[in-house]
């Protein structure tokens, strides 16, 4: 997942991007309004975390021009004034959450979990898939009652393609939503990663979690199940 | 932008110098007019006395006057001048005086008269009078005769000059005090005006804090405004005052316990749960202190606020943050429901009571609002926020009240949404009571009185 942090506070933006890249997220990051907007706009972000008192191009601009442009992934805002009306005007331009300055970072997280999620079309915190269990919340996954243990990538990896189940992820697609944009993209990491992802889920693969489609990429295939 | 004395002094003046301009013309020619008459039956006067003075003789021969009863045809260059001409042409007879030649009309008929004025060739200016007569036409000698009579204008050119004078004179000395008149009433009509702006001066120099003068009827409701203005301002300054009097105290409690900790042994898990939880306190003074100095409270100017309109933003915009719980809201507004205050504030009360419903509530929210005490000038206002969740226990009510004023106790949890709304609530002169709903919840109800 690929978040975009549009903040002027460099010791804040810091921060947020080290905790978030520690949670397994990919991050981008901007100091400066137009900055933001330009990010926002040419890359494939999953979510943006925009401050609303920004230098030059303020945060409601970037928002309503992204919205404008069609952009329709979830948008949270910071901000330090706790008036209702600058969080009111944050979301009636389209933002979907806010949080004021100072704030927990771990609420901060618990929240942007839920948008990613929310935003997928997914309504529970917790998935089942049959054996397999994804509890978003905790970022934990089990597998026949057991807690796979998965580093923060592998979680990302897998949770994207449970977030896209049933279609197919090109491999580009995924290292777009994994990856910084910096990063040095080679696409044997995923493939490696995938490889761990099944052994780790699925130790004797006997259910053909993740199936490779030949030059178009992977797909997540188990059926999504009540959960007990 | 020429002052309102000015303006006034200056139409005042202009329909004045006007008036006395126009009648002074009017005058002057009707004076004018009836000086020329004066002159035209003065003319015809002299012509009757050379006709008294001349005889005929049986013949209807001319016999020209001898003397004449006014001295001035006698005197030459008098500037008073008679002559008889035949209307052959033939001049029978001219006065003593005529030293100058006066291009005289003739041919007159009998009866006949013309009076004018007219130039002779050295420039000088005439009145003359005519008169056509002839004698007993049935006798087989009848002759026809025009008597003329000039007159210089001179005398009436000096009578109608000492006129002017007198009158422009007169009229200029009346508009002159006039003018003076007006200044004066003009002055002390607006004197009252010149004494509010003394009067700011006054507050501007810090002297004093109200218009405590009297006023006239016409700008007394100016003056009471300025001074509601002026009390809301000071509150105000009073009021931010306060705040960061308050914000400053309110700080150094948990600064103290911050600097006794790193002073202190204590192992590192205790140190880390005061040092959070000391922040985590001065972050909530901050923002409560923050809010108090935003209120703008109750004022006398408040333009109304829609409600319903700033209820639908904000439900608006707390569907999107509580889109997971699915909350149901019954928002029951009485139609043009209005709020005579501050926009931001009553966003603020609304904020944090819909969020605290939406944030406790298990499935339903209900909000109603209404103007209770139409009748008055500024109405009533009341607000119930109603939700289904656990509702406030009966001895957390105040506590919940007092988040973030009383900063010398330790209050654990979030929120100080209830405190700021209070805050606003008093500053409007307002009512907050927190009950159960019917619910099962909590139940806020506000109460604004009217006025």
């Amino acid at each position: 997942m690929r978040i975009l942090i549009v903040e002027d506070e460099a010791g804040l933006r810091d921060q947020l991007q080290s905790r978030l890249r520690s949670e397994g997220y990919a991050v981008d990051v901007a100091a400066s309004g137009s900055e933001g907007l330009y990010l926002g706009q040419e890359y494939d972000i999953d979510l943006a975390i925009i401050d609303l008192g920004l230098p030059g191009m303020s945060g409601i601009e970037i928002i309503k021009q992204l919205r404008a442009s069609g952009r329709d992934y979830p948008i949270m805002i910071l901000t330090a004034r706790g008036r209702w009306q600058d969080k009111v005007e944050g979301l009636e331009v389209g933002a979907d959450d806010y949080m004021v300055k100072p704030f927990h970072i771990e609420e901060l997280l618990a929240r942007v979990r839920v948008l990613i999620r929310r935003s997928s079309g997914i309504t529970q915190p917790v998935l089942s898939f049959g054996p397999i269990e994804l509890d978003t919340t905790t970022q934990t996954v089990r597998a026949h009652g057991q807690n796979v243990d998965l580093t923060a990538f592998e979680y990302k990896v897998l949770e994207y393609l449970i977030f896209n189940a049933g279609k197919v992820v090109s491999k580009s697609e995924l290292t777009e939503h994994i990856y910084e944009q910096d990063y040095d993209r080679d696409s044997n990491v995923i493939e490696v990663f995938i490889r761990r992802l099944r052994i780790k889920l699925d130790p004797d693969n006997s259910l053909n979690v993740i199936e490779t489609l030949r030059g178009r990429g992977y797909r997540f295939t188990l059926e999504q199940t009540k959960p007990q | 932008m020429i002052s309102i004395n000015g303006r006034l002094l200056l139409t005042a003046s202009v329909i004045l110098v006007m008036f006395f301009g126009i009648t002074g013309v009017i005058l002057d020619r009707i004076y004018f007019n009836y000086l020329e008459q004066a002159q035209r039956n003065r003319l015809l006067g002299y012509v009757y006395d050379v006709l008294n003075a001349t005889d005929f003789t049986p013949y209807g021969q001319i016999i020209p006057p001898k003397t004449l009863p006014e001295v001035r045809f006698s005197i030459p260059g008098s500037g008073l001048y008679a002559q008889i001409v035949q209307n052959h042409g033939e001049l029978i007879w001219k006065s003593e005086s005529t030293s100058v030649s006066i291009p005289f009309q003739y041919k007159l008929r009998r009866g006949q008269q013309v009076f004018g004025s007219l130039d002779n060739d050295k420039g000088q200016k005439y009145y003359f009078y005519s008169f056509g007569i002839s004698w007993d036409e049935s006798t087989p000698f009848w002759q026809s005769y025009t008597f003329s009579i000039a007159e210089s204008s001179d005398i009436l050119n000096a009578d109608i000059r000492r006129f002017r004078r007198s009158l422009w004179g007169s009229l200029a000395a009346v508009t002159i005090l006039l003018l003076a008149v007006q200044a004066v009433i003009l002055r002390w009509g607006l004197s009252p005006l010149r004494k509010v702006t003394e009067d700011l001066k006054t507050i501007e120099a810090g002297n004093k804090l109200s218009l405590d003068g009297t006023y006239p009827p016409e700008i007394r409701r100016l003056t009471d405004d300025l001074n509601a203005l002026l009390h809301s301002h000071n509150e105000n300054l009073k009021r931010y005052r306060q705040a960061l009097g308050d914000l400053a105290h309110s700080l150094k409690t948990p600064l103290a316990l911050l600097h006794n900790t790193v002073e202190s042994n204590e192992p590192e898990q205790v140190l880390r749960k005061t040092i959070a939880h000391q922040v985590q306190r001065m972050s909530q003074i901050i923002e409560y202190q923050l809010q108090r100095a935003a209120t703008a409270g109750r004022s006398a100017f408040a333009a109304p606020i829609e409600v319903k309109v700033l209820v639908d933003k904000i439900v608006g915009g707390l569907g999107k943050v509580y889109k997971d719980k699915g909350m149901k809201l019954r928002a029951d507004i009485a139609p043009n429901t209005r709020f005579f205050g501050d926009e931001g504030d009553l966003m603020e009360i609304l904020g944090n009571l819909l969020d605290n419903a939406y944030k406790y509530g298990r499935t339903q929210v209900e909000i109603h609002a209404s103007n209770p005490q139409s009748g008055k000038t500024r109405p009533g206002f009341t607000i119930i926020v109603a939700d289904d969740g656990p509702g406030i226990a009966e001895d957390q009510i105040e506590q919940a009240l007092q988040r973030g004023i009383r900063m010398d106790e330790n209050i654990s949890g979030h929120g100080i949404g209830l405190a700021i709304v209070k805050d606003i609530t008093n500053s409007y002169g307002g009512k907050l009571t927190i009950g159960r709903s019917h619910l099962g919840g909590a139940e806020i109800k506000i109460v604004f009185p009217g006025s």
